[in-house]
Parts: C-alpha cells; sequence; structure tokens
C-alpha cells in the first residue's frame, strides 16, 4: 500500500517517512529515505533522518549535499560544522551566515569554535560581526540566554563576549545599573520562588 | 535549584558594568559577593583591590578587603590595610572599629584596649567606641573597668540602648557567680541592681525591645510567670505590633505548660501583626501536626512568602521526608533573608543528614561569605561570652548542635 503510495503521491514526506519506519534493518530504510529525497530535496525531516542512520563520513556527506538543499535551516550547518574538522567547519560556517544573515546561532557556534581553538581574539569579533553585519534581531533577553548556554557548554570566552557586547541593548541609559545588577542576580539563581511555586512545592 | 547558576555570566555582567560605572559602590560591593560566593580568595582580592583604586573614600570596601586578608590567615597584611585606608580616610569610626575588632578576634586585647583609647583620645567617644571598651574590660576580667566604661558612655549616651543592655548583664553574671559561690543575698542584691539597669534603661530608650526582654527574662527568674504577664502587657501597651513581644509572651505561656493561654495569646497576636512572618511560622509550629500543612498555606498567604515561614515550612517538609523539596524552600529562606543565622543552621543540618558532603560544604562556604548575624538560636549562641572570637563556621555547627538538643 505505501509503496503504491509513494508512487501516486511522491511528494509527501510522511508516506516516505512511514514507508523507512516499514523497512527492517537501517540500510534498507537509508534507501528509501534517499528515495524519498531526490522526489523531495528540500524536506529537513528526510534529511535528519538519514542523517541519523549514517555513520559519521556518511553523515558528513550527506549535511553537505543538506545544507545544499535547505540552506534556511540552522540545525544542518550546525550538525555539519560539528562533524567536519576546525578548518572545514570554518568553511562551512563562513558560508552560511550568506543564507542565513539573521541567525545568531551561527555567529554564536563560530565564536565557541575560535574559543575551542585558542583564537580567543577572535571570539568577540564573531559576536560584534552578528551585530553589525548580520543584522541578527534576537532581543537581549536571547542573547543572555546564549550567554548562559555558552556557559554551561564551557565557552567562558564566548560568554563573556555575548554579555560585553549584546548587555546594554535597548536598555535606557538611566535603566542601566538597575538593569545590569538585576540580571546578574538573576543569573547568580538569586530568582525566588513566587507564591504559586512555593504552594506547588507544599502540595 | 543551584546546578543552574550562571556564575560567569553574572560576572562578565558586572565586568561589563563596572566598565560603564566605574565609581558606583553598590556595583563594587555586588560584583564582590559575587566572588566571594563563588569565586577564589584571590578573584575577591582582584577586584577589591581595583575598587579600592577607583573609590578609596569608601570604608565598607577597604573593611571587605582587609577581612578578606583576616580570613585568609593574614593579620599583618589586613592591619597594613586598614591603615592604608586610614590615610584615605582619616578619623573614621568604622576604621578605628575594624582596627580593634582585628586585634580584638586575634586575641590581643591589649592592642584592642590600647587602640580604643586612642580612639576615645581621637575621635572623642563615640557610642560604640565605649560598647566596644566596655566589651574588651568585659573579656579581660575587669568588672570594674567593664562598669567604669558602661557607665561613662551612659553619660554621654544615656539612649544607647546596648550599654544600659551590658550593664544589667554584667550584673546579672555577678548574681550566677554569686549563686555558684552560694551567697543568696550576695544573688539578690546582683540581681535588684540588674532589674534597676534595665528599668533605667526602659526609661531612656522605651522602645528598646531588648530591654524589655531581658527585664522580663528577669523577673521571670526572680519572681514567675505573673510578674513576666505584667512586664510584657506593658511592653505591648508601649511598642504596639511589634511582635517579638507577642512571641515572648507566648513562649513564656508555653514554657509552663498553658497551651490554652498561649493559643489565646497568639490569636490576638496575629490579629495585631496580621503580616508577620515569624508569628505564622511559631503558630504553623504550634498546630497539631494534621493541620500545620495548611496553616502553612494560610500563612504563606498572609505574610506573602515570609522567609520565616517558607523555613517553617520546609522544616515541616522535612519531617515528612521530602527532603528534596524542604531544601528548595530552604534555600530560598536563605536567599531572602540570608542574614538570619538560623536557616543556614537548618539547612545544614539538612545536608548533614541527607546530602553529599559536597552540599555541606556549599552549604558552609556560601554561610562563611553571608555572615548571618541574626536569628532567635543563632544569637543565643553567637552571643554566649564562650564562643566569642569563634569563626562562623564552628558558629554554624555549634548552632546545629544546639538545635538537636532540643
Amino acid at each position: 500500500m505505501i509503496a503504491k503510495g509513494v508512487k501516486f503521491i511522491p511528494n509527501s514526506v510522511k508516506l516516505w517517512m512511514r514507508a523507512s519506519d516499514l523497512e527492517e534493518d537501517d540500510v534498507n530504510k537509508s534507501r528509501v529515505l534517499r528515495k524519498g529525497l531526490e522526489c523531495v530535496p528540500n524536506s529537513v525531516r528526510l534529511w535528519k533522518a538519514v542523517v541519523e542512520l549514517a555513520n559519521e563520513e556518511d553523515a558528513r556527506l550527506l549535511l553537505h549535499r543538506a545544507v545544499e538543499c535547505c540552506p534556511l535551516h540552522v540545525e544542518l550547518w550546525l550538525a555539519l560544522a560539528r562533524l567536519e574538522t576546525y578548518d572545514n567547519a570554518k568553511i562551512v560556517l563562513n558560508k552560511a551566515p550568506a543564507r542565513l544573515p539573521k541567525e545568531a546561532t551561527i555567529w554564536i557556534t563560530m565564536a565557541k569554535l575560535e574559543e575551542a581553538n585558542g583564537n580567543t581574539d577572535k571570539v568577540g569579533k564573531r559576536i560584534q560581526k552578528a551585530l553589525q553585519e548580520g543584522g541578527v534581531v534576537i532581543d537581549r533577553e536571547a542573547w543572555m540566554k546564549e550567554a548562559e548556554a555558552a556557559e554551561r557548554g564551557g565557552s567562558v570566552e564566548t560568554c563573556r563576549a555575548i554579555i560585553k557586547n549584546t548587555i546594554g541593548i535597548g536598555v535606557e541609559e538611566e535603566d542601566r545599573k538597575r538593569t545590569w545588577v538585576a540580571d546578574a542576580e538573576e543569573c547568580e539563581k538569586k530568582i525566588l520562588l513566587r507564591l504559586p511555586e512555593l504552594y506547588m512545592i507544599m502540595l | 535549584m543551584r546546578e543552574k547558576d550562571s556564575i560567569e555570566t553574572a560576572r562578565a555582567i558586572y565586568d561589563h558594568a563596572l566598565n560603564v560605572f566605574l565609581t558606583k559602590k553598590s556595583i563594587w560591593i555586588k560584583a564582590a559577593q559575587l566572588e566571594r560566593s563563588h569565586g577564589t580568595r584571590e578573584s575577591v582580592d582582584n577586584l577589591l583591590r581595583r575598587a579600592v583604586t577607583y573609590i578609596p573614600h569608601v570604608e565598607v570596601l577597604w573593611l571587605m578587603l582587609a577581612k578578606e586578608k583576616w580570613l585568609a590567615g593574614e593579620v599583618p597584611a589586613a592591619r597594613a590595610l586598614l591603615q592604608e585606608a586610614y590615610a584615605a580616610i582619616p578619623n573614621s569610626e568604622e576604621l578605628w572599629l575594624a582596627a580593634f575588632k582585628l586585634e580584638f578576634e586575634n586575641h590581643e586585647p591589649e592592642r584592642a584596649r590600647m587602640l580604643l583609647a586612642k580612639a576615645r583620645d581621637q575621635i572623642g567617644g563615640t557610642e560604640r567606641v565605649w560598647m566596644k571598651s566596655a566589651i574588651v574590660e568585659r573579656e579581660l576580667g575587669n568588672v570594674e573597668e567593664e562598669r567604669r566604661m558602661l557607665n561613662e558612655g551612659l553619660k554621654q549616651f544615656p539612649s544607647f540602648y546596648k550599654l544600659w543592655l551590658m550593664l544589667g548583664q554584667l550584673e546579672e553574671r555577678l548574681a550566677k557567680t554569686a549563686k555558684r559561690q552560694d551567697q543568696p543575698e550576695k544573688r539578690h542584691s546582683h540581681m535588684m541592681t540588674a532589674k534597676k539597669a534595665y528599668e533605667s534603661g526602659q526609661e531612656n530608650c522605651p522602645n528598646s525591645v531588648p530591654l524589655w526582654l531581658s527585664l522580663a527574662n528577669l523577673e521571670e527568674e526572680m519572681n514567675g510567670l505573673s510578674k513576666v504577664r505584667v512586664i510584657l502587657t506593658m511592653a505591648r501597651k508601649k511598642n504596639p505590633q511589634n511582635p517579638e513581644l507577642w512571641l515572648a509572651a507566648i513562649k513564656a505561656e508555653l514554657k509552663q505548660g498553658y497551651k490554652k493561654e498561649a493559643d489565646t495569646l497568639m490569636a490576638k497576636a496575629l490579629q495585631e501583626c496580621p503580616n508577620c512572618g515569624i508569628l505564622w511560622a511559631a503558630s504553623i509550629e504550634m498546630a497539631p501536626h494534621p493541620q500545620r500543612k495548611t496553616k502553612s498555606k494560610d500563612a504563606l498567604k498572609n505574610c506573602n512568602s515570609d522567609p520565616h515561614v517558607i523555613a517553617a515550612a520546609a522544616k515541616l517538609l522535612w519531617h515528612n521526608r521530602k527532603v528534596e523539596k524542604a531544601r528548595t524552600l530552604l534555600n530560598t529562606a536563605m536567599t531572602l533573608a540570608p542574614d538570619i543565622g538560623d536557616f543556614w543552621a537548618l539547612c545544614y543540618k539538612l545536608e548533614l543528614q541527607h546530602g553529599t558532603e559536597e552540599n555541606q560544604k556549599d552549604v558552609l562556604k556560601r554561610c562563611v561569605a553571608a555572615e548571618p548575624k541574626h536569628g532567635e538560636k543563632w544569637q543565643a549562641v553567637s552571643k554566649a561570652l564562650e564562643n566569642a572570637h569563634q569563626p562562623m563556621a564552628s558558629i554554624l555547627k555549634k548552632v546545629v548542635k544546639y538545635t538537636s538538643e532540643g
């Protein structure tokens, strides 16, 4: 039935996924997905599924194709960068902003990549570039979250660079002191439980 | 709750804020506190060094810096810093007292005494200088000198209640010694003098709750509950809406086993101070066990999440073996009121029973950084004469021990 289905409606991602699910082993699953991609090359879902089944080397090659076909999906770029060597990752990531000028994540990943390779001086530049050239439109809070995520992932320099460059965004001159102290206290997890949360705990 | 904190991010924010506001002392202090809780000795030292370079006229930054040195065991360095500070801020009472404290706490009472004499000379005896002068003499066991310092101080500052309190305590101490030596008359005469000191204190500072409480205690020992009731009723009349006075009255009843009277007083107390956390917290603990949960919720609602109530709720959860929840609540209480040592002791006790060694160390470190000074049980230990000069960590452990004994 499914085999018939994909013949009649070759553009249905759902059917391709289902067809691959019905296969027993990974090789066949993957073959079905690849066939699917021939018909629907811009399906992120199919790309992700096929990459998941592949070994590292194949995944790398697949992702190179994937970013060509779906250049607007930041996760694919990042997944590819993770599988590449430092130099290749850089090449990959350098191509990404042209396609995805508004994705902060790409720039942040580039900053982390530089930090991991000991190029501390370039970390700040990446973040600045995100703000200047990329026209990245995420707000202060989202940047803060990225900074905290960078800290948690061990990219301390990236965390610092993000804060340094973004902490003043959209804050009125006279509010700066108060806002920043509040931000820092929140990071220190000095946020307090509010009444509903306290109630929940008491239940 | 604690594993999610983002210290590097917080540090980066302060770093940037300090670049913009180079001379704002509040940010320097907050940044230093962050380092004290989460950083290293060096990071605290570096930060405060920078701070006093930019704003050398701010006493508290010097004091923090000197204290860090002292805590690191570098007393001479701390001494030198205070001198450096004194050059930047001449005639500062705070700095005199800090220099005194450094010597006093490091078992140099003679140096401490000399510093105070100099301070009295140079900046004139302020009320606190007189008080500290009496404290040194108390430590050295010079009863007559202690009394002289207190009386001299009171001549100039009769409305400084702490001097009256110390005068009364001096007499009570002598009464205790007399009791040990089996001299009932002498004991009685010292008790009477103590009473007189508290009463004179009251005339001069009618709103000092500690004086009322001391007097009530003394009366309890001399004349029993009926006199305590009179005193505390009078105290409440002169100081309406004071929860501590209510609580003392309630506890006095409970001590004698008058549960009903205590409940009645509590109801009145909550009517007069409906938003008061310490009263609600006590009322949770006075309620029979099955009702405590409902009571806790009422309490939380009525006093807008007061830390005392949160801590009482945490105790209840702990009792019901909900350790993780109890821990979360205690941490909230400690964050809301880091100054209250009782919460730190409670949390440390919880970690001793249920936590890892790392949890225990973490609480200990944060407690040392927070330097709590208040709390009923905390003060009972920290102010006891035999615990003078004890470091924060050992006070914490003693409070835990003290509360475990009931």
